[in-house]
């Protein structure tokens, strides 16, 4: 197999039939399965496309600016997907009874797809899945029909404000569009979802329930309740004064995240059905795990201890050392806390060697939409062999003791690469993605 | 244009067009008088936000079920009318 992807025995562990005594739970293990990522679409502040997006990360170019709808608010800066317009891409007819986070996932998607070369004219349907994360759903629709209620009266309520805004309806919406009428969910993990949502995708596969999983993650929260919160919250860089430093992951300065809007897709392939239609492949997402931290419901564990059960047991299923990560594309929020329990975890679960990047610095945090984002940038570093930097970054904070590139990008060999994500509520979310 | 203006049936036929073309992307050589709003693809709950977009702009009560799939635009322009009369009416013996 010319593409089969590097397969490494992790000491200890079986992979015959039969209880093993190797791992804690007891249970056999098994190969490592490699599902192949063929098809990438992309919508975020960097631009309405993945080429315009992953330039923009590429090049470091921050996105971050005080946009007029979020006048008033204590913070309005945002990483707002400007170029994108949902009435133009996909027709008013279409588009007047979708919110904006579901237009941006079936552009997206229809991208995703037509980038993997796909045609849904012609797949079964009962075979593609649609799985997508999501942490607030249609929450601009729900807030806007909220004001009218309040404004002009209950008659005056849209009747379509339920499946505008019900979280769930994105990925319904996306089987829709493209006929993919396997197994359809959405799930919320808070900023974690999108890379949850990779990880079911990928189980999805694995036990045959689908050949294909159209998989990602969408948001479009920059509504006045969510910001006002979340600054209430004391989660937001403050930094208006200079936006194109308000989000600076890992920077001794940082002082919050920056709010965003996206969407990202990701076709996911089982690797037999990639291989028999000679699909190009990205990357093979090649290990996911997941924890809880079971603690507080916006702190991180200082120690990143439950950050650092999903990372390893994301090596486990990828069956890798941690020697073997050349590369952490990470959660990088901006925020104190996160950057210094996630710089701590990587530091002693993966080493110092890895380049470290957090896409952050550039798109924002697009929260239930993240996750998906920076795989699939994850995905384009393993295809292209370059680690983007990570903007906003003049001065690492000396408590972070990595490798965390800034400035230009940088041309390295990654064979191997880490994708974290951790949301509030401690629920915690890894991917492990290879090279193709 | 306001409940007072009297509208003909041309002219309010136009702003059902204007409405349901910018607001619903139906296409605008779509909407004629024989055209029924099932035609036009619009459902129940499309329906539902017209009578609202059109109480408003005509300043009319309209209620949920005024309107149903099976309608001719001819036949809504008609009921329009009817209903601006009679609001009229009642607002000149107020």
């Amino acid at each position: 197999m010319s593409h089969a992807p590097r397969t490494r025995a992790v000491e200890g562990t079986a992979t015959t039939a039969g209880p093993s005594r190797g791992g804690p739970s007891g249970r056999r293990r098994t190969e490592p399965f490699h599902a192949a990522i063929t098809g990438i679409g992309m919508i975020t502040a960097g631009g309405p496309d993945t080429a315009r997006t992953w330039e923009a990360v590429v090049q470091g170019r921050p996105t971050t600016a005080l946009i007029p709808e979020l006048a008033g608010m204590p913070v309005q800066l945002a990483c707002q997907a400007t170029a994108f317009d949902g009435d133009a891409v996909l027709g008013r007819r279409a588009a007047w009874r979708l919110d904006r986070c579901t237009q941006m996932a079936l552009v997206a998607g229809r991208e995703a797809v037509a980038d993997a070369g796909l045609d849904p004219a012609g797949w079964d349907g009962a075979r593609v899945g649609t799985v997508l994360g999501s942490a607030l759903g249609g929450i601009g629709t729900w807030q806007r029909e909220y004001d009218r209620l309040r404004e002009l009266g209950p008659e005056r309520i849209s009747p379509l404000t339920i499946p505008m805004s019900l979280p769930n309806l994105i990925a319904g919406q996306l089987a829709t569009d493209l006929r993919a009428c396997g197994p359809s969910l959405v799930t919320s993990t808070a900023c974690a979802s999108g890379t949850t949502a990779l990880g079911v995708a990928r189980d999805l596969l694995r036990h045959d329930s689908c050949d294909v999983v159209i998989t990602g993650g969408a948001e479009s929260s920059l509504v006045h309740s969510v910001v006002a919160a979340f600054a209430r919250a004391g989660a937001l860089s403050r930094n208006a004064e200079d936006p194109e430093l308000a989000s600076r992951p890992f920077d001794k300065d940082r002082d919050g995240f920056v709010i965003a809007e996206a969407a990202a897709i990701l076709v996911l392939e089982h690797p037999d059905h990639a291989r028999a239609r000679g699909a190009q492949v990205y990357a093979y997402l090649s290990g996911y795990g997941a924890s809880a931290d079971a603690g507080h419901e916006t702190r991180p564990d200082p120690e990143g201890a439950g950050a650092q059960r999903a990372v390893e047991s994301a090596l486990r299923d990828a069956e890798l050392f941690p020697i073997e990560i050349d590369h952490v594309n990470a959660h990088g929020t901006s925020t104190p806390l996160n950057d210094l329990a996630e710089g701590r975890m990587v530091r002693r679960v993966i080493g110092g060697h890895p380049l470290v990047t957090a896409a952050k610095g550039v798109t924002g945090h697009s929260l239930g939409a993240a996750g998906a984002v920076e795989a699939a940038l994850t995905a384009l570093t393993l295809k292209h062999q370059v680690v983007p930097p990570t903007a906003g970054l003049r001065e690492t904070d000396p408590a972070v003791d990595l490798d965390v590139v800034r400035g230009t990008a940088r041309k390295e060999a990654v064979e191997a690469a880490l994708s974290n994500s951790f949301g509030f509520g401690g629920q915690n979310a890894a991917l492990v993605l290879t090279r193709a | 244009m306001t409940a007072s203006a009297h509208p003909s049936a041309e002219q309010l036929q136009d702003q059902l067009r204007s409405e349901l073309v910018t607001r619903f992307g139906v296409e605008d050589t779509d909407v004629t008088p024989e055209t029924t709003f099932g035609e036009l693809g619009l459902d129940s709950l499309a329906l539902v936000e017209l009578s609202d977009v059109l109480q408003s702009v005509l300043e009319i009560p309209i209620a949920d079920d005024d309107f149903n799939g099976e309608q001719k635009i001819t036949d809504v322009v008609a009921l329009l009318r009817g209903k601006l009369a009679e609001h009229a009416g009642a607002q000149g013996r107020a």
